[in-house]
């Protein structure tokens, strides 16, 4: 009984000394280190780890480490232990959520202390990172959706310029659709694929929003005539029909139905023009213009909405004075252009649309144009937003399956919205 | 080594089983407990959890998504298990005879089982392709209606069952095994007695196996009330990654996929908590009755 004693005595001495000796002389002179975990991974992630290098090299009072972190929920736990890190990203849509949970450490105070000019950047990108008032991130790049149209097959129905109201939508639509003999759709005339972004952004076109966090608004004009468009668009080519066109190719292979010249028009994102002509290199002849607006709602055109890329700094990370001079130091024009002609983004700063590292990137005058109107909004930013996109979702889902009505749909939706915290 | 004491007995088994012990109330009672006090929270990972009493149960219980998805699931428990349950006896009743590549055949039945199941799912939402997949080409074929399995919400979950009972193997393995135990002699006796095959099957072989049965029924349940991997692959090939994903019309938004999606996209970890102590109440509750009715169609020895 002694010797186990003893034995297991002598056994935490042992572990003891081992974790005492691994403790590093804290201080050191020379650079902090400041910690940076980002989402991105392989060759994203390497363009990342280029600007990292070149803000270590561009000073030497801090040096940034960064790591590839894909999983969110990985970074959430480790910032909810305490073991996070100095930098991260993350998405608009999360912001509030996060604001609200008090992860975030919030700006405010870090932008007048230095006085970083925040009006270069577009007005809706800083409300997407905004939450009762307060900055809690950086909006690095800007996400806008655009209306992608086939040339060719708009000339072949007589057409020498693509819709820019819904009402030319709706004409476009009948005239591009081809049917064979069974019914089945060869040619889809009306931007029903992929479903998700005709859901998520053509209210936004149309010129409607959400409202605001505490008076969100579903059931408005733009929201109804953007769903009415699309379910009379099913009804009259069979709800069956359109399913089975839109399972014909996956998104964004080769068999993809705009890039087959199966699909006269489209809502998507400046990736998609760059994954076209330069990674599948296909020779189709298309076009971009801003989603149709609402002919009758004044003041819609180059509607639409913006979701943003943000960095931020946990409110418990070591070495917040270090991670702001990195976070500060990426969105300056400069670098922020370098980073998103690299990553294929649009930069969240108006004066960053005019950088010369744009001119060969395929389309970016359109969505630049686009980026400097007045009319793009943003989603609520708020805790529930996540919840607030599901009912969204949900509801268009309910009318595009053919279970409900628009109308009956949108007033179940706002009763489920204005419950929300 | 003799020990004469009892206490000694006793003080040694308990130091022996002490690393068991203490992993056990630290690893899984101590988080149990916790998460039971959580449920009555407004836990949202990074703050200090506020005493909310039974708000996450109210929520839950007016929360129509809440009773989609224990729908969905129940649908897949008491549709699925009986599905996969009789596909798994029927290969191990045809196996369990001699006949020429046996082995072959009982491999080929279990390999889709070790595949690994993301791939897998992956693989079937090509298959079920309503327009290029192998399965609606075959069906057209022979004029038989090809519906849209992925995406007409009537028949997502049927793609699941459909993907279940491809992988059935264990349960065939399980039911060979019981099989083998099933005395010859009463197959000896039936014959001479002039019984045929379906006689034989109903009236020795299915008792004989009720146990194996019992067991089976009480595994599928469990397993299939916590249905996750394949409905989370398969509707978030069709949604985005990150996004709450639930399939059309939220036909394949399972229990644990919606307990998912509260604790790590709303970071509503309370209502999750409380979502995960009704499931186990559900669990217990199936268990508790298949057990009491056992009584009344399960053989034991003879």
């Amino acid at each position: 009984m002694k010797k186990m004693v003893l034995t297991m005595l002598f056994c935490f001495l042992a572990a003891g000394l081992v974790f005492a000796g691994g403790q590093e002389d804290t201080a050191k002179e020379g650079p902090s280190k400041v910690t940076f975990w980002y989402l991105w991974g392989g060759v994203e992630g390497e363009k990342v780890e280029a600007m990292i290098e070149k803000f270590n090299a561009s000073q030497d009072k801090y040096i940034v480490e960064g790591l590839s972190v894909p999983d969110q929920q990985k970074i959430q736990v480790a910032i909810a232990a305490g073991d996070g890190p100095d930098v991260s990203d993350t998405f608009s849509s999360l912001t509030a959520s996060y604001a609200k949970k008090g992860i975030l450490e919030p700006l405010g105070g870090y932008i007048e202390r230095d006085g970083y000019d925040l009006t270069d950047f577009m007005p809706s990108a800083v409300d997407s990172v905004s939450v009762d008032g307060e900055i809690y991130a950086l909006p690095i790049s800007v996400n806008l959706m655009m209306l992608y149209y086939n040339k060719d097959l708009l000339a072949a129905a007589g057409f020498d310029a693509p819709p820019a109201t819904d009402e030319e939508l709706v004409r476009y639509a009948d005239a591009l659709t081809k049917v064979d003999a069974s019914g089945s759709i060869s040619v889809q005339g009306f931007p029903d694929f992929p479903e998700v972004y005709y859901v998520e952004h053509m209210a936004f076109s149309l010129g409607g929003d959400y409202g605001k966090p505490g008076a969100l608004t579903i059931n408005t004009p733009a929201s109804q005539r953007a769903l009415q468009m699309i379910s009379d668009y099913r009804a009259k080519y069979g709800l069956d029909n359109i399913l089975a066109f839109n399972s014909s190719g996956g998104y964004m292979s080769a068999a993809d139905p705009f890039i087959t010249g199966r699909q006269a028009l489209r809502i998507d994102g400046p990736w998609f023009g760059n994954h076209i002509t330069n990674t599948l290199a296909v020779n189709l002849n298309y076009g971009v213009a801003p989603v149709p607006h609402s002919a009758s709602i004044a003041g819609s055109e180059k509607s639409g909405q913006v979701q943003s890329s943000t960095f931020f700094i946990p409110s418990n990370a070591q070495n917040k004075e270090g991670a702001w001079a990195f976070i500060s130091w990426l969105h300056e024009e400069q670098q922020m252009a370098e980073l998103s002609v690299g990553m294929g983004w649009i930069p969240a700063r108006i004066s960053a649309l005019g950088n010369e590292v744009f001119s060969d990137v395929v389309n970016f005058e359109a969505f630049a144009d686009l980026a400097r109107s007045e009319n793009l909004t943003t989603f609520p930013a708020f805790e529930g937003q996540q919840e607030l996109q599901k009912i969204v979702s949900d509801t268009y889902q309910t009318v595009l399956l053919n279970t409900a009505g628009v109308d009956e749909a949108l007033v179940k939706a706002q009763k489920e919205a204005d419950q929300l915290k | 080594m003799r020990s004469g004491c009892k206490t000694t007995d006793f003080r040694n088994g308990f130091l022996f089983s002490l690393p068991w012990l203490v992993g056990f109330f630290l690893f899984i009672l101590y988080p149990i407990i916790q998460s039971l006090y959580y449920s009555f929270t407004d836990f949202n990972l990074f703050q200090a959890p506020g005493f909310i009493g039974l708000e996450n149960f109210r929520e839950l219980f007016t929360d129509d998504l809440f009773y989609k998805s224990l729908y969905n699931t129940l649908y897949m428990t008491f549709l699925g298990s009986p599905v996969y349950i009789v596909i798994g006896l029927l290969m191990a009743v045809l196996l369990n005879n001699k006949i020429r590549g046996l082995a072959f055949f009982r491999t080929a039945f279990y390999i889709p089982y070790i595949l690994p199941i993301v791939a897998t799912a992956l693989l079937w939402v090509w298959l079920l392709n309503p327009v290029n997949g192998l399965l609606n080409m075959f069906l057209r074929a022979i004029h038989l209606p090809a519906p849209n399995w992925l995406a007409d919400p009537a028949f997502t979950k049927v793609s699941l069952i459909l993907i279940g009972a491809w992988r059935t193997g264990p349960i065939m393995i399980l039911f060979l095994a019981a099989l083998q135990d099933v005395p010859k002699t009463l197959y000896e006796a039936a014959d001479i007695d002039g019984a045929g095959i379906i006689r034989k099957f109903f009236k020795i072989t299915l008792p004989a196996l009720t146990p194996a049965i019992l067991f089976q029924v009480i595994m599928q349940i469990i397993v299939n009330l916590q249905y996750f991997t394949e409905a989370y692959i398969i509707s978030g090939s069709t949604d985005r990654l990150n996004q709450s994903v639930g399939g059309p019309l939220n036909s394949l938004m399972f229990y644990a996929t919606y307990l998912y999606q509260n604790a790590f996209l709303y970071l509503k970890m309370g209502k999750a908590s409380a979502m995960a102590w009704v499931l186990f109440l559900v669990a217990g509750t199936l268990t508790f009755i298949v057990f009491k009715s056992s009584k009344k169609w399960v053989f034991y020895g003879d």
